[in-house]
C-alpha cells in the first residue's frame, strides 16, 4: 500500500533521528488521518496519491519540521524526576531557612533577657516569645512542607497536567508523616490518657499511610488515561 | 531560482495562526488546516503534514490540550486552547500588531523634519 510505504519510510527517518517511539507512532497516525481526509476531499475529482502526499509535504520537510519542534529527548526521565527532586530540595531550603529565622529570633532574645538584667517584666516577655518560638520550632515540618508545596506548584508544576500535583501531594504527606511517626509512636489499644486523642492520632496515621499507598495508583491511573487518549490510531484501523 | 519558504522573519508566525484560529473553536489538523487556507484566502501555502510537529510541540509547552474525540464517524485527535495558550495569544498577538504597524510606519516613510539649512 503506498499511504503505509510513505508512512513507513517517515518512521525509519524519525527512528534515525533518535524520536521516541510514541511520537512517530502519533505524528504517522495524523498524517494517516489526514490523508484520508484528503482523498475524502478530493473524491470528487480523480486526484492521486502523488498529489495528495505533495500536499502534506515531503517526508524531508516534515522530518525536517518534526526536528525543529523537538525538545527534551528524554521527557520521561525529566518528568518522573524533577518534581521529586525539586520538592525535595524546596523541603530543605524551606527548612534550613526557617531554622536558621528560629536560631536567630533565639539568640535575640537571649541577649534583650541578659540585657535588661532579669527584670519580672522582660522575663515575662521573653518567657511568651520563647513559648512563641518552640511552637515554631515544633511545627517546622508542617511550615516547611507547606512551603514546600507552593513552591513546587508555581516552580515545578504544569498546571496543565495533573499528574504532577499528585506526586507533590504524595511527598507532602510522606514528609508530614515521617515526624508524627516519631513523635507519636501510641499503641492504639491503650488509653493510658483517658482521652480519645491517641485513637484520633493512629487512626490519621494510618490514613496517611493510605494516602501514600494509594496516591501513586491514582498518579499512574492519570498518565494511562492520558496516553489512552492520545493513543495513535492502530495499523489494524489503518489497512480497514 | 528556487522559492525561498518560511523567510526568517515569520517565525513564530504559524503559532500565532494556530493558536488564534484554535481559540475559536477546538479543531483537528485537517480542519485546522483548512481553516487556515480559508482565512488566509489561500496566500499562505504550506506542507499540511507538517502542522502536526508543531502542534505537538505547542501542547508540550502546555498552550494546547489534545483529546481523542469522534467526529463523522471517526476518532481523531482534537486541540483546543488551553489558559496558558489564550495568554500566549493575547500578548503574541498585541506584540505582532505592534511590530506590523512599526514596520508598515517605516515603509511608507514618515514626513522627517526638514534638515537645518545653514
Amino acid at each position: 500500500m503506498q499511504l503505509q510505504s510513505w508512512l513507513d519510510d517517515i518512521a525509519h527517518s524519525m527512528q534515525q533521528e533518535s524520536f521516541a517511539n510514541h511520537t512517530i507512532s502519533r505524528l504517522t497516525a495524523e498524517l494517516a488521518d489526514h490523508y484520508y481526509d484528503l482523498m475524502e476531499e478530493q473524491s470528487m475529482s480523480s486526484i492521486t496519491h502523488d498529489e495528495v502526499i505533495q500536499r502534506l509535504g515531503t517526508k524531508e520537510s516534515i522530518l525536517r519540521a518534526a526536528k525543529s519542534q523537538r525538545r527534551d529527548s528524554l521527557p520521561w526521565l525529566y518528568f518522573l524526576t524533577l518534581p521529586f527532586i525539586g520538592t525535595f530540595i524546596c523541603f530543605i531550603a524551606t527548612t534550613a531557612a526557617i531554622m536558621l529565622t528560629m536560631a536567630g529570633l533565639d539568640y535575640v532574645t537571649t541577649l534583650i533577657v541578659e540585657r535588661l538584667g532579669g527584670s519580672a517584666k522582660a522575663l515575662e516577655h521573653s518567657a511568651i516569645v520563647q513559648i512563641m518560638v518552640q511552637m515554631i520550632w515544633c511545627s517546622i515540618p508542617v511550615l516547611s512542607t507547606l512551603l514546600t508545596c507552593v513552591l513546587a506548584s508555581r516552580i515545578l508544576a504544569r498546571r496543565d497536567n495533573k499528574v504532577v500535583w499528585v506526586i507533590v501531594a504524595f511527598v507532602i504527606i510522606a514528609c508530614l508523616s515521617a515526624p508524627m511517626q516519631n513523635s507519636f509512636s501510641w499503641d492504639r489499644r491503650s488509653m493510658s490518657s483517658g482521652l480519645n486523642i491517641s485513637m484520633s492520632l493512629a487512626w490519621l496515621m494510618d490514613g496517611l499511610r493510605i494516602a501514600q499507598i494509594t496516591l501513586p495508583m491514582i498518579a499512574l491511573a492519570i498518565i494511562l488515561r492520558q496516553r489512552r487518549q492520545r493513543s495513535p490510531v492502530s495499523r489494524k484501523a489503518l489497512a480497514a | 531560482m528556487a522559492k525561498r519558504t518560511n523567510p526568517e522573519f515569520l517565525n513564530g508566525v504559524p503559532e500565532l495562526l494556530i493558536l488564534q484560529i484554535l481559540g475559536t473553536q477546538p479543531m483537528y489538523g485537517y480542519e485546522l488546516v483548512q481553516a487556515i487556507r480559508v482565512r488566509s484566502q489561500n496566500r499562505l501555502e504550506f506542507g499540511e503534514g507538517c502542522i502536526y510537529p508543531l502542534l505537538h510541540r505547542l501542547e508540550s509547552d502546555g498552550l494546547l490540550i489534545s483529546r481523542r474525540e469522534e467526529v463523522n464517524a471517526r476518532e481523531r485527535i482534537v486541540y483546543r486552547l488551553s489558559r496558558t495558550g489564550k495568554r500566549r495569544l493575547e500578548v503574541g498577538a498585541t506584540q505582532w500588531r505592534e511590530i506590523t504597524a512599526a514596520i508598515e510606519s517605516v515603509l511608507q516613510g514618515g514626513n522627517h523634519a526638514a534638515p537645518i539649512v545653514a
